[in-house]
């Protein structure tokens, strides 16, 4: 479904400022799937997702969606195909617009939008029903502009928006981590519930080691650019935070273990 | 609630004023268990200033007097007011207020106990060594006749019995034969019948076998260091200063320095200021070539803990030290950068913490309570890093019990 083929992206090169933010990643995405990419600040994961998305061209490697080669599609062209919900509440639906027209412009995803009514009657009843089911009480507010809304309630309509039409890959890019605990809860439930209702292939950049124990089917750790654990299958169902936390130490302690601690550390070992 | 504390001949009275409830048991019992960690295990709580006692404050009073029964302490509330005794009489506990009994007051009397202890304070440590047998000695196999990070073969192997009669420490893994254990190979270390070593990959956590019937612990090793016999010695040391602390290897010093011998083992249960040590993550048994020990490859064999670790936590460490100079030994102890001739080989088990009782206390006892309790969180071959300014140096200890004894070193056979 999605193939990520050995990417590299290496930001500023050739310059002190150069940063090798992925080093060669591969990974397949089964249709269906729900996974979780977890990792350090700058291991890499947002980039990843960005590098799916169509932010920035990768140096090298591909991208692949149901076997097309999108490697150099434009990020607008992939919209077609994707849908994504980012960490920062205020991205992704336009401030000014209300709330039924942010929704208006995402049914039409992937399709020519022209210049004729947006709103019929129909439409907004469907919006309505639609929005009801958050159960933010927001169906009455359809004509309210969508900034006068909270965090919450915004990543909530994102996140319904993102999957109006049924996108082939889902991305979130820490769509929680801006909100307060309760709301967190709240989006993490409904994501959950989305995508198991439309059995949605999800690629989702966590930084909550519970999101990634309880959410996902699979969980893939990065560090440095490059995926260090891939959790799956049965290896998953018994992961635990304990287990993320000593994955993550067992990579942390192998970055401190450099050339003069082994020559220290080597002859002691008997 | 308000807490005070004054301590004279070896009885610690903490006075308490205010409510004793569910708001301020966790402070009480807190204050109880810090010091029970530094060593002030006879406690008396005076109550005459307490207001209110409620099923949480009497709580924290149940678990103080539990947890220093087990320590060999005492605990009493004295000084009780009329509702203070009312309650807990009705609830059945008043067997925690002090009778002033004879004994007691005896006890109250007569200054600490040292038990013949040679005393002596060094650098905010106070050291206490008593001497358990001083004809006591130990017999130590070097077993096994792997090479470091050279391919094994099964030649070289040794299977070690881990029985109470014994200390043990070495790469090895229990199983039925060399096959059998050949890619599960760590450190492992034995005392008192405990065995407990670290399997190789994922997990991360050692697992560990208990002598229990007809069954004794035995591991198939690659190399291992087993010494039967005696004990002659106890040292027990606790800081004096905040943030005093002995490090491994002014330990290992002080356990030449004690039986006057060149080659000693002991086994320690002590209270942790860091641990700076590797642990084995790809198994030995799996060496091809001579490129295991080559950097960056290392990475992949071994884990270094980056930072001193584990600090607060309770450690079970055997150790051998060897000052001898003899060439034969110098494959089973390696020395470390600053020791100047002392090579040490030391394993630390790494439980969480819980109090020693003070005193001469048994080894034996005291390791069998220890497994007996909570499992292991880690266990490390320990080393010193001595990097230019970021090296950890040595691990270091705050307080706990050395049971030493002088040792000769002999050639064991391999299986």
């Amino acid at each position: 479904m999605l193939e990520i083929r050995n990417i590299t992206k290496t930001f500023f090169p050739g310059t002190v400022n150069e940063v090798r933010a992925l080093r060669g990643v591969t990974l397949t995405i089964e249709d269906g799937c729900f996974a979780a990419i977890i990792g350090t600040n700058g291991s890499g994961k947002s980039t990843l997702l960005n590098a799916v998305a169509g932010t920035f061209l990768p140096d090298e490697g591909s991208v692949f969606i149901d076997g097309t080669d999108i490697t150099h599609w434009p990020e607008h062209k992939r919209a077609r195909l994707v849908g994504r919900v980012f960490q920062n509440p205020f991205a992704g639906t336009a401030a000014e617009m209300t709330i039924a027209e942010n929704i208006a412009i995402a049914m039409k995803r992937g399709k020519s939008r022209g210049v004729g009514q947006a709103l019929s009657r129909s439409v907004r009843d469907e919006i309505a029903d639609k929005v009801r089911a958050l159960n933010m009480g927001l169906e009455n507010r359809l004509d309210n502009p969508i900034g006068t809304l909270s965090g919450g309630q915004r990543q909530a309509l994102t996140l319904l928006m993102a999957t109006w039409v049924r996108p082939k890959l889902l991305l979130l890019d820490e769509h929680t981590a801006a909100l307060d605990p309760k709301s967190a809860a709240q989006v993490a439930a409904l994501t959950s519930e989305i995508i198991a209702r439309d059995k949605l292939t999800v690629l989702m950049v966590t930084h909550s080691m519970q999101q990634a124990v309880q959410m996902p089917g699979r969980v893939v750790m990065m560090h440095a650019g490059n995926v260090v654990e891939d959790y799956a299958g049965e290896r998953k169902k018994g992961l635990r935070i304990a287990d993320l936390m000593r994955a993550f130490d067992r990579v942390r302690r192998r970055d401190l273990f450099d050339a003069a601690v082994a020559n220290i550390v080597v002859p002691q070992y008997a | 609630m308000n807490i005070t504390q004054k301590e004279s001949n070896g009885i610690l009275e903490m006075g308490l004023s205010g409510r004793l409830d569910a708001a301020s048991s966790d402070f009480f019992y807190n204050a109880v268990a810090a010091n029970i960690r530094e060593g002030r295990q006879k406690i008396r709580v005076d109550a005459s200033g307490l207001e209110y006692l409620s099923s949480a404050g009497l709580r924290s009073l149940l678990r103080s007097h539990r947890e220093l029964s087990g320590v060999g302490g005492s605990f009493a509330i004295i000084r009780a007011s009329d509702f203070v005794v009312k309650t807990l009489s009705m609830s059945g506990f008043d067997s925690l207020l002090a009778l002033e009994t004879d004994a007691e007051k005896q006890a109250e009397e007569s200054p600490a106990e040292e038990g013949g202890a040679k005393v002596r304070h060094e650098e905010g440590i106070r050291l206490e060594l008593y001497e358990l047998d001083a004809d006591a000695s130990m017999e130590a196999q070097l077993c096994g006749g792997w090479k470091s990070w050279t391919a094994p073969e099964e030649g070289m192997t040794a299977r070690v019995p881990l029985g109470s009669d014994c200390v043990a420490l070495g790469i090895g893994a229990p199983g039925e034969d060399y096959a059998s254990v050949r890619e599960g190979l760590g450190d492992f270390l034995a005392a008192a019948g405990c065995a407990a070593w670290m399997p190789p990959g994922d997990s991360g956590t050692p697992d560990y076998l208990v002598q229990e019937g007809r069954f004794t612990p035995e591991v198939i090793a690659l190399s291992a260091i087993r010494g039967s016999g005696e004990f002659s010695h106890l040292l027990r040391f606790q800081p004096e200063k905040e943030g005093a602390v002995l490090s491994l290897h002014a330990l290992a010093a002080k356990t030449l320095a004690a039986t006057k011998r060149t080659s000693t083992a002991f086994t320690a249960l002590v209270e942790v200021g860091g641990l700076v040590g590797v642990s084995t993550i790809r198994s030995p048994g799996l060496i091809a070539d001579g490129k295991a020990a080559e950097f960056p490859s290392v990475r992949d064999w071994l884990s270094f803990t980056g930072e001193r670790v584990h600090e607060g936590a309770l450690a079970l460490l055997v150790g051998f030290v060897d000052a001898s100079g003899s060439a034969a030994n110098a494959a089973f102890l390696p020395e470390p950068p600053s020791t100047k001739g002392v090579r040490l080989h030391v394993h630390a088990a790494v439980f969480p913490f819980h109090p020693l009782a003070n005193g001469i206390i048994n080894m034996a006892e005291s390791v069998a309570q220890l497994f007996s309790g909570a499992e292991p969180l880690a266990l490390l071959h320990l080393v010193e890093d001595d990097r230019p300014t970021v090296g950890l140096g040595c691990s270091t200890f705050v307080r706990g019990a050395v049971w030493i004894s002088g040792v000769n070193f002999t050639k064991g056979t391999n299986s």
